[in-house]
């Protein structure tokens, strides 16, 4: 039966634990800097000077006292969930704050607000504080966790987008009036009057409309996952920088992004690094992207070791040359090429890192890469822990 | 259908989980508890429950006046009722106050509709309030009296 079939491999299956811990770690920040936003509205309701908006008859009065019990307790889980210490405890704390501030007033809303609740709820049973935590310094770190729960996260992002572009195929939002109110008229991005026409509106929304399209499904296609990647830095700092509020929407942008991470192809040492280890300056960048490599997706070894060269299918003239890049779904990659894979597999340049594939930039990698190996300053033979 | 999938994911065998210490050296435990029935009898449905919510929610939404709440809406659309109207508190000598929205509301969210809950709370809170008056572009296009 297929359904049995697909819970069965669900179940089984693993997702690695460091992308997850990440998006933990972001989703935390993004919960303590909502805090901050939701508290003003959250004392203003409990002063009495502004209207009360329940959502059923009977809810409780909201008192100053009340209003500082949950917004200490929201800080204090959020920093426990931020730190991973015994993660599902303060993850389920926080979940339940930030419910009862979400249900005390319908003011209190957002579809930001919402998405973060989900988000700390399957993060919480998600056992995201398996790594990179104060639980994993404890009881040591694992490097999967069950991907069911990753999956939900995955799925929660196609929905997220999926219904937006459902909601925006309306008159108001496709001939352009929705991004004509919402696009400022003031600052650096604000739109000349003259170009506030139907024509460019028009295009304007249509192209937000296929790029949050391409994200909801691009993202689960290995081929198409980068440049998804791209569209939705693109989308997240275009929609940043034009509409607002600015830091609402910045909020909303980096819960996305810690959402991109889990579908990065990150198992662990799955990607093999052969680099020339007699060279001081490529043993510089190689030291860079080690600090950066905080997902461990990367096994970065000295071309002086020949077995590893052997292993590798590298001659050492060619790990002599360039840095050479074995496994994951590049297969093989060297130089320029190499490079760029490695940062498309970093969590503070995967967003960006697949813009080096256009052909210009691309095409000048990598004879910038071609004249820098030619001049690099080997003279100093340094030996390097691998 | 759903107490089927729960049963038959009831008998599905245990998985492994990796442990790294921080020396970098693997070890693989089978981790027999977190296989055991009960466990993934919730896990299943916690994962149905929670999909068909997340999908069964929003699309009902989209059947409801937008921006709805709980939907992901987010700057779908305008609430042509709401565009570009302005209230007024009509004094009982006949004199017109401007209402400030953001001066009532803890956070002004388009999901709620101001027309029909802002009259009666701005009558209940201004002493002396005659009516609330709703202006779109100089012209009154509704008139709530106080009780």
């Amino acid at each position: 039966m297929p359904v049995r079939a697909f819970f069965d491999r669900l179940l089984r299956s693993a997702a690695p634990a460091r992308p997850l811990a990440i998006a933990r770690i972001v989703v935390a920040g993004v919960a303590l800097a909502k805090a901050a936003d939701l508290a003003p509205a959250l004392f203003n309701l409990s002063g009495g000077e502004v209207i009360r908006l329940p959502y059923w008859g009977g809810a409780p009065d909201i008192s100053m006292g009340m209003a500082w019990l949950l917004v200490s307790c929201w800080a204090a889980a959020g920093v426990g969930l931020l730190l991973g210490w015994r993660t599902r405890w303060t993850g389920a704390v926080l979940v339940a704050v930030m419910v009862a501030v979400l249900l005390l007033d319908q003011q209190l809303y957002s579809n930001h607000f919402y998405l973060l609740i989900l988000l700390c709820l399957l993060l919480t049973i998600a056992d995201s504080g398996a790594a990179l935590s104060l639980d994993a310094r404890r009881a040591g770190e694992r490097e999967t966790v069950p991907a069911w729960p990753v999956t939900l996260l995955k799925l929660q992002l196609s929905i997220v987008y999926g219904f937006a572009v459902f909601a925006k195929l309306n008159l108001f939002y496709i001939s352009g009036a929705v991004l004509d109110v919402y696009w400022t008229r003031q600052g650096l991005y604000a739109m000349p009057d003259a170009l506030r026409r139907m024509e460019v509106l028009f295009v304007l929304a249509a192209i937000s409309l296929l790029a949050e399209a391409i994200l909801a499904m691009a993202m689960w296609h290995r081929r198409t996952r980068h440049t998804a990647f791209v569209i939705g830095l693109g989308l997240h700092l275009a929609i940043i920088a034009t509409m607002g509020p600015t830091w609402e929407l910045t909020l909303f942008a980096f819960m996305m992004f810690g959402l991109y991470l889990l579908f990065l192809d990150a198992t662990p040492r799955s990607r093999l690094v052969v680099w020339d280890d007699q060279c001081a300056f490529c043993r510089r960048w190689v030291m860079s992207f080690r600090r950066l490599d905080w997902l461990r997706v990367h096994r970065f070894v000295g071309s002086s070791d020949s077995s590893i060269l052997t292993e590798a299918g590298v001659t050492r003239e060619a790990a002599d040359t360039a840095i050479q890049l074995v496994g994951g779904h590049d297969r093989r990659a060297s130089g320029f090429a190499a490079v760029r894979s490695i940062l498309e597999h970093l969590p503070a340049s995967f967003l960006w890192a697949p813009i080096l594939r256009l052909p210009p930039i691309e095409w000048l990698g990598d004879r910038a890469y071609r004249n820098v190996g030619a001049r690099r300053s080997c003279e100093v033979p340094i030996r390097v822990k691998t | 259908m759903l107490i089927r999938f729960v049963t038959n994911a009831a008998v599905i065998s245990a998985h492994t989980s990796r442990r790294a210490s921080f020396d970098g050296s693997m070890r693989t435990r089978v981790n027999s508890d977190r296989a055991s029935g009960p466990r993934r009898i919730l896990a299943v449905a916690f994962f149905v429950m929670f999909l068909l919510m997340q999908v069964a929610v929003p699309l009902f939404q989209l059947t409801q006046p937008r921006p709805a709440r709980f939907g992901w809406q987010m700057f779908s659309t305008l609430r042509a009722d709401a565009l570009g109207v302005s209230y007024h508190i009509e004094a009982a000598g006949g004199e017109l106050i401007p209402v400030q929205l953001s001066a009532h509301f803890a956070r002004v969210r388009l999901e709620i509709d101001h027309r029909t809950v802002l009259p009666p709370y701005l009558c209940e809170v201004t002493p002396g309030a005659a009516a609330v008056i709703f202006e779109r572009g100089g012209t009154t296009t509704g008139r709530y009296p106080c009780p």
